[in-house]
């Protein structure tokens, strides 16, 4: 399995190349859409102005560009806003098609007009289907198909069977006919990466689902102060404490590093490559680089003891050991293994 | 010396080429060009203002974005001295520094470096409450949760729209004439299915009536009865009748003369094959009574499967495939809050495919607190609930079973701990935690009529009430 690493910046990529990352994912977004539609209607899910979490600048790209001839780590452009408005689609697509004459031929896209859009106005860009896309299933794969997707990115909270049995069902699967009509001949027809989440910012909901601001003028609606409590008055029998575990995660204290602390599938990895995964998604654009680049190493070393290892066990146990000596974070992607604190 | 501020907040060309701003101070910024793409071996410099028939015309253009008033300010550099950095080489790349002495780049780079820091120590030093009431005067203040129940909630927001509802204080029916609208009910939890099959349609209507506020439930207690059932849960994917009681529910319905409309959630893998199945009984009850019925699709797999597989079963676009922006807090956000009025249904290209590949050509809308611009066509308005955030992974089953909203799983056994729990949010924001999901409750659509007849007005022709208590 690939790592697929998020990139905020490019002074981190040759960082990241050399910590292991095989792939990259990051955000552009032009001068012009800022200042059209500040982020009011963001052109990817990074939905600020105050952080380094987009490439900024065509000329990073370029620059961006001329790296990823030296070293052949492919770098994906993130268009995955959950809708745009009608004006904003032949924008986009003059966007990519300007990405793609300086080499980026991929994008990671979650609205379904986009896609539609693009592919009616003959764009021929690989498209990553985004995790923000909706509910993954095998027929959601054949409604999907007509766009001719290189790779599908399963969201946060699909389940190992679920990642099987949509990729078992994808590799069988006859190239229909409208992507024989859309697609040149000789290209790649069907649906053959399939990427999940493994480490990083585990959301209790889901994006494709999340429909609230992400701006940086207000936090996340889903970390407002809320209280369990009953539909009904009268004594509630839950605890009434306010949820501060959330409330007060912020960046006003900068903790130790502990991998995978906001959200960890390491121990996944078997399961993940027994579905047929073949790209790992280490989210955390704009995170501290040294945080990043530890994240990027750890995944590594991880697959590598996955490559030796004899059986689940024997995986989790060496990994755990080689990586978690004093305990993990216990916030899993996966549930399967529990939520050991 | 300020580096990498992030591109967002400080835009840069060089003539028309965009460029990022790697640092800068009052007397000027750096920047870099990719080697392969040089172009700045001379500028407009002071020193070659004489020569400027000869050089090329290199006017940098710096965008600074003003966090107080939310736009951008845009200063041209028009003269100024270049100098090619050599320290720390880049095979990759070359940086130049650029003297600037001009007042308005001055000015401007103080205000950014000002409205920045400022927006920095607000992050270290508030939490998010603080950060939003001193950036776009949200009352933060009011961010704490007082009541113990939804009940309890219910009764405020209750009293809210009742002190303001002059127009729903009116009689009912004079409201419901005045709507030219299709009515329909939403049944969607288990209660609620009990209770329509239990009760007689006027009971039933008189305890969803009882269980509503403002105007709907001024609406519920006009004569006019609503003409259509929405029946299943949009957001989970568990709270969908037991095939049983679906076919009781639809005959019932069928009975009393209300048309139908089956609502589904997005559709997990394992319940892929039951969901195709059921649906070819639903469209077979449809060939035996001899009609059709909608579907609300809230999953493109499920799309698919309705294309394929039924011929009396007419689908609709469901609210987690209708996106938008919606947050109880929106108003606050800065920027122009004209673009939220569109979204991807508004592109007609987008509709003629929805209408040519799946024959989708009606599509589920929620009031959500401001103007939208319904698309031509089919448009039912969902009042006064509008869903902000849904998880497959219900986190109230977390909060109930495993004491953290964030240790959820996959449930497909549920216990259904949203018959009795909620999650309760800051009475202002007039939102609440209900089974898997969050919703907004739009309180100017409770308010006041005039709100909905602008919406029929624009293009709904159906709205559909959801249950408030």
């Amino acid at each position: 399995m690939k790592i697929v690493a998020g990139l905020g910046s490019i002074d981190e990529y040759e960082r990241f190349v050399k910590a292991g990352a095989d792939e990259f994912f990051c955000g552009y977004v032009p001068y012009s859409w800022s200042k059209k539609y500040g982020t009011v209607l963001p052109l990817n899910r990074r939905e600020v102005l105050c952080y380094n979490v987009q490439l900024g600048a065509f000329e990073e790209l370029r620059i961006l560009a001329a790296m990823i001839k030296k070293y052949g780590k492919p770098v994906h452009l993130t268009f995955n806003s959950l809708y745009y408005i009608p004006k904003q689609y032949p924008e986009i697509a003059e966007i990519i098609r300007c990405c793609m004459t300086i080499g980026f031929h991929s994008y990671i896209i979650a609205d379904p007009a986009l896609m539609v859009y693009l592919r009616e106005n003959n764009v021929d860009c690989d498209l990553h289907i985004s995790g923000e896309t909706g509910e993954i299933n095998r027929r959601m794969v054949d409604a999907v198909a007509q766009f001719h997707p290189k790779r599908l990115i399963f969201h946060r909270k699909n389940t190992f069977e679920d990642m099987e049995s949509v990729i078992k069902s994808c590799k069988n699967k006859q190239q229909n006919l409208l992507s024989k009509q859309m697609y040149e001949a000789g290209k790649e027809a069907e649906i053959c990466e399939f990427e999940a989440f493994v480490l990083n910012e585990l959301c209790q909901f889901t994006g494709a689902f999340c429909n609230s601001l992400h701006c940086d003028e207000m936090g996340y609606l889903c970390r407002v102060p809320y209280v369990p409590g009953k539909k009904k008055a009268g004594k509630t029998e839950l605890a009434l404490e306010v949820l501060t575990d959330e409330i007060e995660e912020d960046i006003l204290d900068v903790p130790d590093y502990i991998c995978g602390e906001t959200g960890c599938g390491l121990c996944a990895l078997y399961q993940l490559q027994r579905a047929g995964i073949t790209h790992l998604k280490l989210v955390g654009r704009g995170n501290y680089v040294n945080y990043m680049e530890n994240d990027i190493r750890n995944l590594k070393q991880a697959l590598e003891i996955l490559d030796c290892a004899k059986n689940e066990a024997d995986f989790i146990n060496k990994m755990k050991a080689k990586l978690f000596e004093k305990g993990c974070s216990g916030n899993c992607y996966y549930e399967t293994y529990g939520m050991k604190k | 010396m300020v580096s990498m501020i992030p591109f967002g907040l400080l835009a840069g060309f060089a003539g028309d080429r965009e460029i990022r701003i790697t640092k800068l101070d009052e007397t000027g910024f750096g920047f870099r060009l990719c080697k392969e793409n040089q172009m700045m071996a001379s500028g407009n410099t002071k020193a070659g203002k004489d020569k400027t028939n000869t050089v090329p015309q290199q006017l940098f253009r710096l965008c600074f974005y003003d966090l107080e008033k939310g736009e951008y300010n845009e200063v041209k550099i028009s003269f100024y001295d270049l100098k090619k950095e050599t320290d720390e080489p880049s095979e990759f790349y070359e940086k130049f520094w650029v003297f600037v002495d001009q007042p308005d780049y001055k000015q401007a780079v103080q205000s950014l470096l000002r409205q920045y820091s400022r927006y920095i120590h607000l992050k270290l030093e508030e939490d998010d409450s603080g950060l939003a009431k001193n950036m776009t005067g949200y009352p933060g203040e009011l961010d704490q949760v007082r009541c113990k129940s939804l009940e309890a909630q219910i009764q405020i927001w209750d009293e809210e729209v009742q002190a303001v509802a002059s127009e729903a204080a009116s009689d009912g029916k004079e409201n419901w004439e005045k709507l030219n609208a299709e009515l329909a009910l939403e049944l969607d939890r288990k209660e609620m299915y009990v209770d329509y099959l239990q009760l007689s349609f006027a009971e039933f209507l008189k305890k969803y009536a009882e269980n509503s506020i403002g105007i709907c439930k001024k609406l519920l207690q006009s004569e006019r009865k609503p003409e259509r059932l929405y029946i299943g849960n949009q957001f989970c994917h568990l709270l969908f009748p037991e095939q049983d009681m679906l076919f009781k529910l639809m005959e019932k319905a069928v009975k009393e003369h209300l048309k139908i409309t089956l609502v589904f959630s997005y559709v997990r893998e394992y319940k892929l094959d039951f969901i195709s199945r059921l649906l070819c009984e639903i469209d077979k009850w449809c060939r035996l009574h001899n009609c059709q019925i909608e579907v609300v699709v809230n999953d493109w797999g499920m799309a698919e499967i309705l294309k394929n597989q039924t011929e009396n079963l007419i689908p609709c676009l469901g609210t987690l495939l209708n996106k938008r922006k919606k947050d109880p807090r929106i108003s606050y956000k800065t920027g122009d809050q004209k673009l939220f009025k569109e979204n991807s249904l508004n592109a007609q290209f987008y509709r003629n495919f929805l209408r040519n590949t799946y024959g989708i050509c009606r599509f589920e809308w929620e009031t959500c607190g401001y103007t939208q611009l319904f698309p031509i066509g089919k448009n039912s308005l969902h009042i006064p609930f509008y869903q902000t955030n849904t998880s497959q992974y219900c986190p109230l089953f977390a909060v109930c079973a495993n004491g953290e909203r964030g240790r959820q799983k996959l449930i497909k056994n549920c216990p259904e701990y949203c018959r009795e729990y909620v999650l309760l949010y800051p009475e202002h924001l007039h939102m609440m935690g209900r089974y898997n999901s969050l919703f907004g409750i739009d309180m100017d659509a409770l308010k006041d009529i005039k709100v909905l007849e602008t919406y029929i007005k624009n293009g709904v022709d159906r709205l559909v009430i959801g249950e408030q208590k």
